[in-house]
C-alpha cells in the first residue's frame, strides 16, 4: 500500500528534516547542562592528585580549556561526522561503547513490546466481547492494579517469586557465567536470562494496552460497518478479525510509537535491577561517573530513536489504514 | 498526518479529553454527590486522608529515629518489628512510616507547582497565542524526545541531590501537560457565542477566564494533577532507588534500593516499601477516576 503512493520519499526525508532541529535543542540543552554544573570532569580523567600544570595539560588535550560556545561548535561538527568523542571512563571511543549497548537494550525492549502487545490485545479484545461481565471488571481492576506497582519493585518481586523462591529463572544478567554456552544453547541461555526482565517491562505496559485495546475495539464494534458486515452474514470470527480489530489497532499503533520515551525509562530502570547490560544502566554508569562524552552522545541516541520510532508508528498508520495520506 | 495528535497515556487509561477536544462547563451540580456514590472514589479519598494522617503523626506511630541502627540484623517481621529489620538493623516499619511523609511532601509539591505553572502558562498560551504559544509548543515536543525521567536523573546527578531540587525539578517537567490542556479548553471556548456575547457586553476578559473557561478545563486538569502527584511520588522513588535520591530523609525508592542487595535473604525489605509506594499511587489513581467519572458520567459508558 505504501509502494501506492508517490512520495513516501520525500515525506520520510521531510519528517527527517524536521526532526534535526529538536535533536540538535537537546544536543545543546545536554551539552550546556553538563558544562554549568558544577565538578570539573578533568578530575575523572586524571585523577584527584595531580598538579595544576598536569591538569592543564589533559584540558588543553581534551579541548576542556576552550570557551564554551567554541566547545559546542567543535562538539556538533565532530558529531556530525559520526564522532561521539572518547570515553573517559571506558578509555575507548564513545561509538563503540554506545553500540556494543544498543543490541541488549533493542532486545528487551522488543520482546517486552511483543509480550505486551499480544496479551493486552488478547485481554483487551476478551473484555471488549465480554463488556461488562465479571471477566472485563476482572481484566480492567487486575492491570489497573498492575499499573499501580512501579517498574523497579515489580521487578524485584518477580525476581523474589521467580529467580529466588522458585529459582526457575536466573536472578541477573544475560548470560551464564559457569558456562561459556555457544550456537543453539547460546541462544537459549540469553533467552532464559531475558525471560524475567522483559516480563517486568511488559507488566509495566500492559494495562495501557488492554486498556486501550478495550475502549478502541468497543468504539468499533458500534460501527454501521460492523453492522454491514454482520447483516450480510459475515461469520462472527471475520467480522472481528478483518473488520474491527484492524480498525480498532490504528490508535493502539499510535499510543506505543508515542511511548517509546516511556518504555525506555523503564527499560533504564529494569536493566539496573537485572544487571542486563544494555543502554539504560550505561546511562546511569555514565551519569555516576561523570563521563560526559558518553552522557551526550546516549541522550543524541535516545532522542533519535524517540524521533524514528515517530514516523516509523506513522508509516505503520498508513498501512493499516490507506486512507490516511501523508501531506 | 497532522491530525494524528499523540495519545498520551491518561487520556487512554483515564478517558481525559484529547488536544483540543473541550468539554462544556456544565453538570457542575451533584458533583460531590456523584463522587460518593462511586465506592472506589471513596474508598480511595479515604485511603488518602489515611496517609495523610500517618504522615503527618509518624513520631507518634513509629517514635524513634529511622535511620537509628541495632544489633537486630535482618531479621523476619515479628511482633517487635512488624515489617523485620535491614542490614544494618534499621526498623522497616518506622523507616516505611517515616518515608510517607518524603512521598507525599514530594508528590504534593511537586503536582501543585506543575498546576500553577501549566495553568499559567497554558491559559497565557491559548489566549496570546503566537510566539508564547509557539514556544509551549517546542516545549512539549522536546520533552516528547527526551525522558523526563532520564532529564531529571542527569540534572540530579550533576547538581547534587537535594529533595527540594527533586521537587523543583518535577514541577519544571511536569506543567506541558496540563498547559496543553489548558490551551486546548481556551482555544476552543474563547469564541464560543456565550464569550463572545460576555466580551462584547464588557465583561473583563480575566474574569472570562475566570467563569466560564477554567470551570468547563478543571476537572481534567485536576484529574491530571492528582496523577502528577503519584508520578512525582514514582519519580523520587525511581531516582531514589537508583541511588540518586536525598540520602537525608527516608525514601521509599532508596529502601528499595537497600534492598536490592538482600533479595536473596530478606524479602521484607522489598516487599513492604513497594507496597507503600503501590498503594499511595493506586490510591491517587483512584480518585483521579472517580473526579473524571463524577464530573462526566457519559465517559464511563
Amino acid at each position: 500500500m505504501i509502494g501506492a503512493q508517490p512520495h513516501l520519499g520525500f515525506y520520510v526525508a521531510r519528517r527527517l528534516l524536521q526532526a534535526v532541529p529538536l535533536v540538535l535543542g537537546v544536543l545543546v540543552i545536554t551539552f550546556v547542562l553538563i558544562h554549568v554544573a558544577p565538578g570539573d570532569p578533568i578530575t575523572i580523567l586524571a585523577g584527584d592528585g595531580g598538579d595544576a600544570a598536569y591538569y592543564e595539560e589533559m584540558r588543553a588535550r581534551f579541548g576542556l580549556d576552550r570557551p564554551l560556545p567554541e566547545q559546542l561548535v567543535r562538539y556538533i561538527a565532530e558529531v556530525a561526522r559520526g564522532n561521539f568523542g572518547y570515553s573517559f571512563r571506558y578509555q575507548q571511543p564513545v561509538y563503540n561503547v554506545v553500540f556494543a549497548h544498543v543490541p541488549a537494550t533493542l532486545l528487551l525492549m522488543g520482546t517486552a513490546l511483543l509480550l505486551s502487545t499480544s496479551l493486552g490485545l488478547l485481554l483487551g479484545t476478551l473484555a471488549a466481547l465480554r463488556s461488562r461481565s465479571p471477566l472485563d471488571h476482572s481484566i480492567t481492576a487486575g492491570t489497573s492494579a498492575i499499573d499501580a506497582i512501579p517498574v523497579f519493585w515489580l521487578g524485584q518481586l518477580l525476581m523474589l517469586a521467580f529467580a529466588v523462591k522458585l529459582g526457575v529463572f536466573p536472578i541477573q544478567g544475560m548470560r551464564s557465567v559457569r558456562y561459556d554456552y555457544t550456537g543453539i544453547r547460546g541462544v537459549l541461555d540469553i533467552l532464559h536470562h531475558l525471560a524475567l526482565p522483559a516480563l517486568t517491562l511488559a507488566l509495566a505496559q500492559l494495562a495501557l494496552i488492554a486498556r486501550l485495546t478495550r475502549t478502541s475495539l468497543r468504539q468499533v464494534l458500534a460501527e454501521d460497518f460492523i453492522r454491514t458486515a454482520r447483516a450480510k452474514g459475515l461469520a462472527e470470527r471475520m467480522v472481528l478479525w478483518r473488520h474491527a480489530l484492524r480498525n480498532a489497532l490504528l490508535p493502539i499503533v499510535t499510543v506505543i510509537g508515542g511511548h517509546i520515551g516511556v518504555l525506555l525509562t523503564g527499560a533504564a530502570l529494569t536493566e539496573t535491577i537485572f544487571a542486563w547490560p544494555g543502554l539504560g544502566r550505561l546511562l546511569l554508569d555514565s551519569v555516576l561517573s561523570r563521563d560526559y562524552p558518553l552522557i551526550m552522545a546516549i541522550f543524541i541516541l535516545v532522542s533519535a530513536m524517540v524521533v524514528l520510532a515517530n514516523l516509523l508508528t506513522d508509516l505503520i498508520y498508513t498501512l493499516l489504514d490507506p486512507r490516511v495520506r501523508y501531506d | 498526518m497532522t491530525d494524528l495528535a499523540p495519545l498520551q497515556k491518561e487520556q487512554v487509561l483515564r478517558g481525559l479529553p484529547q488536544p483540543g477536544e473541550a468539554r462544556p462547563a456544565r453538570r457542575r451540580e451533584g458533583f460531590w454527590r456523584r463522587f460518593f456514590s462511586l465506592p472506589a472514589a471513596v474508598f480511595g479519598l479515604l485511603m488518602l486522608l489515611f496517609l495523610i494522617a500517618i504522615a503527618l503523626s509518624a513520631p507518634l506511630i513509629a517514635p524513634g529515629d529511622p535511620f537509628a541502627t541495632s544489633d537486630d540484623v535482618l531479621l523476619r517481621p515479628s511482633a517487635q518489628y512488624p515489617f523485620g529489620t535491614d542490614d544494618l538493623g534499621r526498623d522497616v516499619f518506622r523507616a516505611v512510616i517515616h518515608g510517607a511523609r518524603t512521598s507525599l511532601l514530594v508528590g504534593l509539591l511537586a503536582a501543585g507547582s506543575a498546576l500553577a505553572l501549566g495553568v499559567l502558562i497554558g491559559a497565557s498560551a491559548g489566549y496570546a497565542g503566537g510566539l508564547l504559544d509557539d514556544a509551549l509548543m517546542r516545549i512539549t515536543e522536546m520533552f516528547q524526545i527526551v525522558p523526563r525521567f532520564f532529564l531529571v536523573l542527569v540534572i540530579v546527578s550533576l547538581l547534587g541531590s537535594n529533595l527540594w531540587l527533586v521537587i523543583l525539578l518535577l514541577g519544571l517537567t511536569f506543567w506541558p501537560g496540563i498547559a496543553r490542556l489548558l490551551r486546548g479548553q481556551v482555544l476552543s471556548i474563547r469564541s464560543r457565542d456565550y464569550v463572545l456575547a460576555a466580551r462584547a457586553i464588557g465583561v473583563p476578559e480575566h474574569t472570562i477566564l475566570v467563569r466560564h473557561v477554567l470551570p468547563g478545563a478543571l476537572p481534567p486538569i485536576i484529574t491530571q494533577a492528582a496523577l502528577l502527584v503519584g508520578s512525582a511520588i514514582v519519580v523520587e522513588a525511581g531516582l531514589s532507588f537508583l541511588g540518586l535520591g536525598d540520602r537525608s530523609v527516608v525514601s521509599w525508592g532508596a529502601l528499595l534500593n537497600d534492598a536490592q542487595q538482600f533479595v536473596r535473604t530478606a524479602w521484607w525489605m522489598s516487599v513492604f516499601p513497594g507496597l507503600a509506594i503501590t498503594m499511595t499511587v493506586l490510591t491517587l489513581n483512584l480518585i483521579a477516576d472517580g473526579i473524571n467519572e463524577a464530573w462526566d458520567p457519559r465517559l464511563q459508558s
